[in-house]
């Protein structure tokens, strides 16, 4: 593996992290998996869908749908199995779609949740599916408790989180490269311990662990700059829990280069199609999304979003969509999961340009970037009605 | 069912004329009484028959697009218009433009005439002259639907083949009920015809029906064949519904030599691969069946080994790691191994992997018999049809009749049941057929 930044705009970064698999445009985003694929997008269509190479598999799936022992058997790695060759694949401990860390957890194992139960995993359990699975980067053990918890078990969660790290290093050859997770709850103390015991460490990137877990978003204004600040600029950075737009670009402005989320998924299954605006200078008054089951669309004969690039914008209509919705039709699901993975992920797109443009043509004193129009633009979107 | 018979129906006044259809019906090839023919219609100019046509109730198969639909090169597609006419409802239907422009569908796409889900699925279905009453699922009122009214909805709904609204009897009853179904059929699809607003636009498909009685379907058709200047092509109805399958074929011979040659014949509701080969042989060109589909929630894949099908859900495939079928070409056998697809199917997610497939495996099919018509090998396909699916020489009877009326009196059974299987089909992978997956 191997990051490079291409330009930067305060501490916001646009690059490419190369892997053996293919290679992630940042800031950008890894899909969240079930049982290894993407709820709705079959290989075929997943691929019509630009920058939709990236996945994150989960531990417990793979423990428990695959079996380890029977993976060991077949003898192939994740890319194999899942026939993902042509995805880049982490391997993450904390389920995107259901919070699944809040097991008991000791110095020396993290309990993770699955459907089929509670998982007792400790390094030397992590260290195997790191070599089984092989996957293009792996998310480190971490003790990840909720953001409300005291400071006392924030520091005791950054102790365990280094002594989890620290084991996993001793286990030899993972045949992946390993992210470090930055612990340490909503204590900005506890978090800088943290970011400056995992960065002294042989990681290949850093996992900002324990986020989206009920804290504000002015706790993260106060800890993003605080742990950046201890990282070491050349390696990758990645976020666990945070997905909607103005969270991304939250992290994004304190210079986090890849994110995993089920957002999209989220949306899909709530019914709304994601038409926030992709361009920081568009004047239209686009809506944030769209109720894809309401009566409007009855004989709305429009794509979900004029000028899309998508299949589901190309072929189909609000009209089509919604009526396919109410039937409870399974297409119905697919096409807004594929407009809503699409628009999701042209919207990392549209920070990358932002941050390119801003790098090189820095806003003159008193104006806005461009990433700070698109935040705006965005924000002022959530005001309008549904 | 109280009223008294009305009269019988009697033969428009008019004489008979050859209305211009919008439908061509080409036949290149024959193999007895099989036939390879080129339907063309306004939406879709190269239907190629013998065709199996998949259902896609709302404009799309359940959990694939358009795009695949047409990857898998399905050349027509079937709606359902009793669930259309409850949502979006043929009012809404027509402002969108008929369900070709609302699901963007580009090919072909034949509607039912909503009669058969009435009276299947609800249980407070009434039948009378006039046509079939029911209550509303969808709001509890009572709703008639008559042969104007299914004609008026599938006009709203635009699609290049109509079927005429038939009273439907289970193909388990007998006696007068059967007869009066027959005659009720005639009446109503004069109805139908005379109800008919976009002749030039639409075909509007007739339903020989008359049960199990081959004196009955002789009537039907004599009464159908007076109208045969207004009938673009002819459904056989009234099978498929659990009857015995030494029956079924029967019918299904019998019409096919009494009706018109040089109009398409739609066997309603068949779809098992075995089906499709004997039906094909006896001259049917059109199949509809939920079959592939259904099956394939159930995990089931349909495959050339012994048996048909292949139990995706038995945990013998979780570390295989080949595709369900080496020669298909469908994106599913390219890209998932069955060990994989074992594993999603035991959960959700591997259905519409599994529907594709299936698709896929019937288009195949229906692309083989074609070929063996139009080359002379029909003999030769299903012999390894037989041998592959049927390795023991455990042909049901049924089909061994089927296939002998069809002009295939040798298909070296005994010497099958003596043989080994052959080395080109792979171990046999068939478990013992589970009830879930049957209709
Ligand atoms: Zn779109
Ligand atoms: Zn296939």
């Amino acid at each position: 593996m191997n990051f490079q930044v291409a330009a930067r705009a305060g501490l916001a970064r646009t690059g490419t992290l190369h892997t053996p698999h293919g290679d992630l445009a940042t800031p950008g985003c890894l899909m969240a998996t079930m049982r290894g694929i993407v709820p709705h997008l079959a290989k075929d269509v997943l691929s019509r869908i630009p920058y939709a190479n990236g996945l994150e598999i989960y531990f417990a799936e793979m423990l428990e749908s695959e079996g380890f022992a029977l993976l060991e058997r077949f003898g192939v790695s994740a890319h194999t199995h899942l026939n993902a060759t042509q995805n880049i694949l982490c391997l993450s401990l904390r389920n995107a779609m259901v919070y699944n860390l809040d097991g008991p957890a000791n110095d020396n194992r993290i309990t993770v949740s699955g459907e089929g139960g509670k998982h007792p995993v400790n390094a030397e359990l992590f260290a195997r599916a790191c070599r089984l699975l092989q996957p293009d980067f792996a998310c480190a053990m971490a003790d990840e408790p909720v953001s409300t918890c005291s400071r006392k078990r924030a520091g005791k969660a950054v102790t365990t989180t280094g002594k989890y790290l620290d084991a996993i290093l001793a286990q030899g050859d993972l045949k992946c490269p390993l992210f470090g997770v930055v612990a340490g709850g909503s204590s900005p103390e506890e978090r800088v311990r943290s970011a400056e015991l995992t960065a002294t460490r042989p990681v290949a990137g850093f996992l900002l662990g324990g986020f989206g877990l009920g804290e504000t978003p002015q706790e993260r204004d106060c800890i993003f700059p605080l742990v950046m600040a201890k990282l070491p600029a050349e390696k990758p950075r990645m976020i666990a829990g945070l997905g909607t737009p103005v969270e991304v670009m939250q992290a994004v402005a304190n210079g986090v280069d890849v994110f995993s989320s089920a957002y999209p998924l989220i949306e899909s299954e709530a019914g709304n199609a994601l038409v926030f605006p992709l361009s920081p200078s568009s004047q239209e008054s686009d809506p944030f999304k769209l109720n894809m089951r309401s009566g409007r669309w009855e004989l709305e004969q429009v794509p979900l979003v004029a000028g899309c690039g998508c299949y589901t914008c190309q072929r189909h209509t609000r009209a089509y969509v919604r009526h396919l919705l109410n039937t409870h039709e399974m297409t119905g699901d697919i096409l807004l999961m594929i407009h809503n993975a699409y628009h999701y992920l042209q919207f990392f797109a549209a920070i990358r340009e932002c941050i390119s443009a801003d790098a090189s043509h820095p806003p003159a004193d008193g104006a806005h970037s461009q990433f700070e129009q698109l935040r705006q633009r965005i924000v002022a979107s959530m005001l309008l009605p549904l | 069912m109280s009223a008294p018979p009305p009269p019988a129906a009697v033969a428009p006044a008019a004489p008979p004329q050859q209305a211009p259809f919008p439908l061509t019906f080409t036949v290149h090839a024959t193999w007895n009484k099989a036939r390879v023919a080129t339907l063309s219609l306004p939406h879709n100019p190269r239907c190629r028959t013998p065709m199996f046509m998949p259902v896609g109730t709302q404009g799309a198969i359940k959990g694939l697009t358009a795009q695949q639909m047409e990857d898998l090169d399905v050349d027509l597609i079937l709606g359902n218009t009793y669930f259309l006419s409850l949502r979006p409802g043929g009012e809404a239907m027509e402002k969108l433009g008929g369900l070709h422009k609302f699901a963007s569908w580009r090919r072909a796409m034949l509607t039912d005439s909503g009669g058969f889900q009435m009276v299947s699925l609800l249980d407070l279905s009434e039948l009378t002259e006039e046509g079939v009453s029911f209550i509303s699922p969808v709001d509890g009122t009572r709703m008639l639907l008559t042969p104007e009214k299914s004609i008026q909805i599938q006009n709203q709904i635009g699609a290049d083949v109509m079927m005429a609204l038939d009273d439907v009897v289970s193909s388990l009853t007998t006696g007068p009920r059967v007869e009066e179904a027959m005659h009720r059929t005639i009446r109503w699809l004069d109805r139908c015809y005379a109800a008919h607003k976009r002749p030039t636009e639409q075909n509007l498909f007739a339903i020989v029906q008359g049960g199990l009685d081959p004196r009955l379907r002789t009537m039907c058709m004599a009464e159908m064949k007076k109208r045969d200047g207004h009938i673009p092509g002819y459904a056989i109805g009234g099978l498929s519904g659990g009857e015995d399958k030494n029956l079924f074929w029967r019918v299904v011979h019998q019409c096919t030599s009494e009706l018109p040659q040089n109009k398409p014949r739609y066997l309603m509701g068949v779809g098992y691969p075995l089906d499709l080969l004997v039906c094909s042989a006896l001259g049917v060109d059109m199949f509809d069946c939920v079959y592939p589909c259904r099956t394939a929630r159930f995990g089931t894949a349909l495959a050339d080994c012994p048996g048909g099908v292949i139990h995706l859900r038995s945990d013998k495939f979780a570390l295989s790691k080949e595709p369900i079928d080496a020669q298909c070409h469908c994106m599913v056998c390219h890209e998932y191994t069955m060990g994989r697809l074992h594993q999603l199917a035991c959960h959700e997610g591997g259905a519409e992997l599994i529907t594709m497939h299936n698709i896929a495996y019937q288009m195949r099919h229906m692309q083989r018999i074609r070929d063996a018509i139009k080359g002379g090998t029909f003999p030769d396909l299903v012999r390894y049809f037989i041998r592959t699916l049927h390795p023991k020489g455990d042909l049901p009877t049924w089909a061994k009749d089927a296939l002998e009326a069809a002009g295939l009196p040798d298909l070296g059974l005994e010497e099958l049941r003596q043989m080994a299987p052959p080395k080109e089909i792979p171990t046999p992978v068939q478990e013992e057929a589970k009830d879930d997956d049957e209709e």
